[in-house]
């Protein structure tokens, strides 16, 4: 099931080709008295409101855009727009046949009419949504004649309009039961647009005004509207009783009331004429009955619609089952299905995708049709049409892009507004009567002229226009010297040639191999034809323009050909652009957008294409779901979020109180009231379903993010929440958190030092620990200190990195006080991280923690407190009979370690490193694992299946008290052996012990003397500094000093000498290892892997050193193999270095 | 460890320099952060972001041409999960504010049980102010100004009534902790801004253990 593939805000519906865009604008309640007690200001409320107008999706509504905030209480409100309307198009109609003689509408046309706003109504109706304002010039329609209701949510978001200062709704269309009623949703609210309907319908139809007042004249038509009102309450029948006093006008009343048209002939004669058109002619006779039926059944219509009796009160619903739309329905439907207006393209999401599964095939034939017969008219008309090719780029966009490409070509509302002179000026707005404003004359509001400036509202919409968009697209995609990407390369992993990459080879790209695995059925909802035709035709030319050597990998060709290379090491300089002029720049936006709208809709078979796209950014419009994929999110998530209980009251619940309007207020949607409820959900959700943890001041700002970028899509922004805390912020909300907090902030200092061993040592010196300013940082991961849309971008690269990445951002944002910090005694320091960051620069953080992290062995940022790996750890401890249940299937190095009492190791164990924190959290979907397949991994299988397995001693974690006293981090021995000769080993064992065997190459240093050798150390320049000490020996504090001297990467090798003894096969590790073309290690271990192999004995005394050179004062370490083991040992490694290292040992 | 490195901000012009360490405790969203920015910055915010963990400032007064006292504030998280970090911030403190909302009556038996804590467990000579927040909201009191009066009478507090929003009362509360110091005690303030504990915050480094199994 492709997750997304319904999402209606990835697709454009055909119907929508020729949309425009369109703004209005009114004033808000200014109420500033009521702030004060805490009322949310009405704009607030309005702009939240709205978030929920933009999620609606139907063939007869057009899309809400946007709702901006103006100055002052303006509000802006952007919207899917046509230039066509019912009541232009009876201007036109009385233009056309340029008599003043009323004309009318065919029933036929009028019948259509009415179907599609009342399927449009119910629709509304169905989200709890009353038009209000239904009028002859908000119905649109397209150039198929295809109905589009505007401005439908004015009276929802303006809370009925008690958040504005002018009445909603024209009162020549409003139904006399709408006038002065109160704010509520009951049936007979949903019944007043029908009246509307009734109105619309009848002027349509008759070709005269309803009312005998004009348009305008409001005193008489409030008055007539009063009198209507007073009638149905002692009326049962108003038409029939209804006289010509009350002010309807005379033709109108007539009609409905004896069902005869004043002008029969005319009709007849019309009718005659439209038949003719249709080409179907009958006879006479029967031609006459017919049209009398149905004349009777359009007046039953009407008069249903002009139905005030409250006990005859009918809904939209109800009366499109009405006799009137019988004729219609079977020509409607076929209707719809040739033009491709198929209802389940606007199911709310999600849905099974397997239902409209077996149709797809056909509709995609369909929509090709369409579009080739658009292209073919389009190429025709060329020459005579003055933009033949308009929006050819656009029209696949949905509208929300194509508005937020408006605005990167420099677009603006409100500019657009004063441009059109609709906004110079505001008088005082409290002076002005609450009176819709209505143009003097019918011509002048379809010129968009309108004299009145400072209007509180005004139904002529401003149109945005959007006739240069497109070749500002092309104009901008063809520019010379952009800054160009390389499509297949991973610029994530992109490091300096000379040093160690310890994200290589574990990132991304194992995803591929999942994806041969996992079920295709569901991986390949898209057949490849569609892919392609989904392709937009300017985006598959410009990867060739944008790419610059390799063959361009795009979507739909890796989609077709077989698992594309994605994750290859980065072969160009990195990307140059900054970011914040990338998302600026409309013809990259352009291609990101149209590229990931195509990707979101093959996830998940797309993950692996997300995940290596979004290395390199993330277009914000679509950020929320690619977050979501990046995450993993899959399956019927809405399902699952409706499964919870979200209003039994709990105990937590009145600190989400507190704290939800304390949440990231600055934001809009945050501060909404409409955000306040969802928040608020989101979180008590959250507490149901994680009950063995614990609500906490700060996971509020943790899911804000997820709610802002899905404010829609609760379901969505839960689904990622539970996907992102455990991924990110593991136990950290556990009930009590203490260890698992400390412990990361120990890690982090430890990961300071390994960095910047100055700037560590100075904060230790100060003791400016980071208990005292770094837990707000990692508990939120940096939404409680930075601004929303910092964190956005931060979270960009969080997501698709490891999930050590935030302790790199960490020390990135304390390098970036650097120098600062160094001059600075303890209070200034703490000082400078009182506030929130206000010059921080994101990019630089997250490069320089990228950069970081690519260097640092991960065995550095091991967090023990693991529930999840203690659990394994303690299942490993058991003679292995383990369900396939009980192991979460996420650990991607499973370990088991050999050891007897004694301390030799057992041959045919292997001990692999624990990986709490998880370098590796993308080679298998994390979200199938978790919640789906539930599958052991391989690794430990294999493992396990070897026999059983116990930890070393030194892979049990260490006391948190142990860890804060040290500087330095620890190292395990797998990654040890891969940092080869990049790193310096100094052995500070006794001299005895160092002589009777050592690892190869490495020095012999006594620890007092570290004072006097600190300029030597510093002369060898290797970019690793490991201590080999004793157990129980001084080489932390070794470490420590070193770390104090100032040198970076110091590390104490985990078990010191003894995780050098142990044999195991290495290789088994390495073979994973960062460094490509890694056969064999050089390492000690591996050598003695190979030669337990040969001799097939269990123990092995691994170094032997017969002879010593003694250079004092270092002992450079020649390792003398000795005799026939290990000489076989060595031909069977037949690897070059080893022999060259071993002949160079002989030599010696 | 030393008094050696102490702050050398701002010197006074001329007189002694004291330096305390404040701390704040209370339920949350009581109004500790609003009471500190008032303080600290003279400004209120309606939204401001619960506190995490802690949040530290400073602030100087002068008590007179002589005297100026220099707070190092600790502003906690009030949340009562939070409550195992707390020591870490009351531990030395020289003085403390317990903070409970007027509208609230819950937090005056949170407060209360603060400031139990307190003379258990922090330092013995700890000066410290039960504050009464929020009284600019009189319309829906519930604690009665007698009633917290009368506790703090009867624990040896210091007692306000005051509003971040309004300003009322800020200044006065922080001014008399300053006044109600022992600084005639402290035999020789140092001139270079030190306090009675010179350390904004002590982590008990005695704890450590000189490393273990490598
Ligand atoms: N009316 C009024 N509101 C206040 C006053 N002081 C604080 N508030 C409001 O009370 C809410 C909580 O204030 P904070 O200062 O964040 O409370 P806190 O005690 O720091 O809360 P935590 O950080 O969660 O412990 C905020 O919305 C403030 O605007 C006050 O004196 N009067
Ligand atoms: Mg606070």
């Amino acid at each position: 099931m492709a997750t997304f593939a319904t999402c209606t805000d990835l697709h454009r519906h055909p119907s929508t080709r020729n949309a425009g865009l369109a703004a209005i604008s009114f004033c808000a309640n200014d109420n500033a008295d009521d702030e004060l007690q805490g009322v949310p200001p009405a704009t607030s409320y309005i702009f939240g409101q709205c978030q929920f107008l933009k999620s609606l999706s139907h063939p007869n509504l057009c899309e809400y855009l946007d709702a901006i905030k103006g100055k002052r209480d303006r509000v802006f409100v952007v919207q899917e727009h046509y230039s066509n309307s019912l009541d232009l198009n009876r201007i036109t109609l009385e233009k056309e046949q340029e008599s003043t003689s009323p004309r009318g509408q065919s029933i036929t046309r009028i019948r259509k009419w009415a179907a599609q706003i009342i399927d449009a109504l119910i629709y509304l109706n169905s989200h709890g949504i009353v038009h209000r304002a239904l009028t002859i010039s908000n119905i649109l329609l397209t150039e198929d004649d295809f109905v589009k209701l505007s401005n439908y949510g004015l009276y929802y978001m303006t809370k009925g309009g008690t958040l504005v200062q002018f009445s909603i709704g024209e009162p020549h269309y409003l139904s006399p039961m709408a006038l002065a009623q109160p704010y509520t949703l009951s049936l007979q609210d949903y019944s007043t647009d029908l009246w509307s309907v009734g109105v619309i319908m009848t002027e349509l139809f008759l070709g005269v005004s309803f009312w005998r007042a004009d348009r305008s004249d409001l005193d008489e038509l409030i008055a007539s509207l009063f009198a209507l009102r007073k009638l149905s309450t002692t009326s049962n029948n108003w038409i029939q009783d209804c006289s010509e006093n009350v002010g309807i006008n005379p033709i109108v009343l007539s009609f409905l009331k004896t069902g005869r048209a004043p002008d029969q002939d005319r009709v007849k004669e019309q009718e005659r004429e439209q038949d003719k058109r249709e080409e179907q002619i009958q006879e006479q006779a029967d031609q006459t009955s017919k049209e009398e039926n149905e004349l009777n059944t359009f007046i039953c219509f009407l008069r249903a619609c002009l139905s005030l009796e409250a006990f005859n009160s009918i809904e939209p619903a109800q009366i499109r089952n009405h006799d009137f739309f019988k004729a219609l329905d079977v020509l409607h439907r076929e209707g719809e299905q040739a033009t491709g207006y198929r209802s389940k393209m606007w199911h709310q999401k999600p849905y099974i995708q397997s239902t409209s599964l077996p149709d797809y095939e056909g509709e995609v034939k369909r929509l090709r049709d369409a579009i080739t017969q658009r292209r073919l008219a389009l190429n025709e008309d060329k020459g005579t049409k003055k933009h033949p090719t308009k929006n050819e780029l656009l029209y696949k966009l949905p509208l929300s892009q194509v508005f937020y490409l408006w605005k990167l070509a420099g677009g603006d509302v409100e500019a657009q507004f004063r441009r059109n002179g609709r906004l110079v000026g505001t008088p005082p707005i409290q002076l002005l009567p609450k009176v819709v404003h209505v143009a003097e004359t019918k011509d002048e509001r379809y010129q968009h002229h309108v004299r009145d400036i400072a209007d509180l509202f005004s139904d002529v919409p401003c149109i945005l226009p959007l006739d240069n968009l497109e070749s500002e697209i092309l104009k901008s995609i063809h520019e010379p010297n952009k800054d160009q990407f390389s499509w297949d390369t991973d610029y994530f992993l992109f490091s300096d040639p000379d040093e160690m990459n310890f994200l290589q080879g574990t990132m991304g790209d194992d995803k591929y191999k999942d994806r041969g695995t996992s079920g295709k059925d569901d991986d390949f909802l898209y057949p490849d034809s569609m892919r392609f035709t989904n392709m937009n035709v300017a985006f598959r030319k410009a990867p060739a323009s944008l790419s610059s050597s390799t063959p361009s990998n795009t979507v739909g060709a890796s989609a077709s050909g077989g698992a594309p290379s994605l994750a290859q090491q980065p072969n160009k300089a990195r990307v140059k652009v900054p970011l914040a002029i990338r998302e600026k720049d409309l013809g990259y936006q352009y291609q990101r957008l149209s590229m990931f709208t195509d990707l979101l809709l093959q996830y998940p078979a797309s993950r692996a294409e997300i995940l290596h796209h979004s290395k390199i950014d993330i277009p914000p419009l679509l950020r929320g779901k690619v977050w979501a994929a990046i995450l993993g999110v899959v399956g019927d998530y809405q399902e699952v979020y409706n499964g919870y209980d979200k209003y039994t009251e709990k105990p937590t619940d009145r600190q989400i109180e507190l704290d939800v309007p304390r949440c990231h207020q600055y934001n809009q949607l945050m501060f909404s009231p409409a955000g306040h409820e969802k928040m608020k959900r989101l979180l008590k959700c959250w507490v149901k379903a994680n009950e063995n943890q614990a609500y906490w001041q700060g996971l509020d700002s943790c899911c804000a993010p997820f709610l802002t970028l899905n404010f829609n899509d609760e379901a969505l922004a839960f689904a990622c929440i539970q996907l992102f805390l455990p991924k990110f912020l593991k136990d950290m909300f556990l009930h009590d958190n203490s260890q698992v907090i400390h412990e990361y902030l120990a890690v982090f200092k430890h990961l300071l030092s390994y960095h910047d061993p100055e700037l560590s040592s100075h904060l230790d010196h100060i003791r400016f620990i980071p208990q005292l300013y770094a837990i707000p940082w990692f508990m939120t991961l940096f939404t409680h200190i930075f601004p929303l849309d910092k964190v956005y971008h931060l979270w960009d690269k969080i997501l698709v990195g490891p999930s050590s990445l935030p302790l790199f951002v960490g020390i990135a944002i304390l390098q970036q006080f650097r120098q600062q910090l160094l001059r600075s005694e303890f209070n200034e320091a703490i000082s400078i991280f009182s506030e929130s960051f206000p010059g921080m620069d994101i990019e630089k953080c997250i490069e320089t923690a990228l950069a970081m992290c690519r260097v640092t062995p991960p065995s550095t940022c091991w967090l023990s407190y693991d529930q999840e790996s203690r659990e394994i750890r303690e299942q490993l401890h058991l003679p292995i009979t383990i369900s396939t249940a009980a192991i979460p299937g996420k650990v991607v190095n499973g370990e088991v370690g050999g050891q007897k009492p004694n301390g030799k190791e057992i041959s045919q164990s292997s001990a692999g490193p624990t990986a709490p924190v998880d370098h590796n959290i993308y080679s298998s979907s994390k979200a199938s694992s978790d919640h789906q397949e539930l599958k052991r991994p391989k690794e430990i299988e294999k493992r396990i299946s070897g026999g059983v397995g116990v930890l070393h001693w030194w892979e049990e974690p260490l006391s948190i008290e142990t860890m804060d006293a040290e500087l330095a981090p620890r190292i395990h021995r797998s990654d040890f052996v891969k940092l080869r000769q990049q790193a310096m080993v100094i052995d500070i064992r006794p001299e005895e012990e160092f002589c009777n065997g050592h690892y190869p190459l490495s020095i012999q240093m006594v620890p007092g003397q570290l004072g006097l050798l600190v300029h030597i150390l510093g002369k060898l320049k290797k970019n690793y500094l490991v201590v080999i000490a004793n157990r129980g020996d001084s080489g932390p504090e070794f470490a420590s000093a070193l770390v104090r001297h100032g040198f970076s990467r110091v590390a104490l090798l985990m078990g010191g000498i003894d995780a050098l003894r142990i044999t195991e096969p290495v290789m088994s590790l390495t073979s994973n290892s960062a460094i490509p073309g890694n056969q064999a290690s050089p390492s000690l271990s591996t050598v003695s892997t190979a030669s337990t192999a040969v001799t097939g004995t269990t123990t092995t005394t691994i170094i032997t050193t017969p002879t010593i050179c003694s250079c004092k004062p270092f002992r450079q370490a020649i390792t003398v193999q000795s005799k026939i083991k290990d000489e076989v040992a060595v031909q069977k490694c037949k690897t070059p270095f080893t022999q060259k290292k071993m002949r160079t040992t002989m030599a010696a | 460890m030393s008094n050696s490195r102490q702050t050398s901000t701002q010197e006074p012009p001329s007189g002694k320099l004291f330096q305390f360490k404040l701390v704040l405790l209370g339920e949350s969203a009581v109004g500790k952060s609003s009471l500190v920015l008032r303080f600290v910055k003279d400004q209120f915010d309606d939204y401001r972001e619960s506190t995490i963990g802690a949040a530290f400032l400073t602030q100087t007064i002068c008590l007179d041409d002589a005297t100026t006292v220099k707070f190092e504030i600790w502003d906690t998280a009030g949340q009562e999960r939070y409550k195992s970090l707390a020591p870490m911030y009351y531990r030395n403190a020289n003085c403390a504010v317990v903070v409970y909302d007027i509208t609230q009556s819950s937090s005056l038996d949170k407060a209360k049980s603060w400031v139990k804590e307190l003379q258990r467990q922090a330092d013995p000579n700890i000066v410290i102010a039960l504050a009464g927040n929020k009284s600019d909201l009189s319309a829906r009191r519930v604690i009665e100004t007698e009633e917290a009066q009368a506790y703090a009478d009867e624990a040896g507090l210091l007692f306000f009534e005051t509003s971040a929003k309004t300003a009322t009362n800020v200044n006065e509360l922080f001014t008399s902790i300053a006044k109600k110091m022992p600084l005639d005690m402290l035999a020789n303030p140092r001139p270079r801004g030190a306090g009675l504990n010179p350390r904004g915050v002590d982590l008990n480094r005695d704890n450590r253990e000189s490393g273990c199994a490598c």
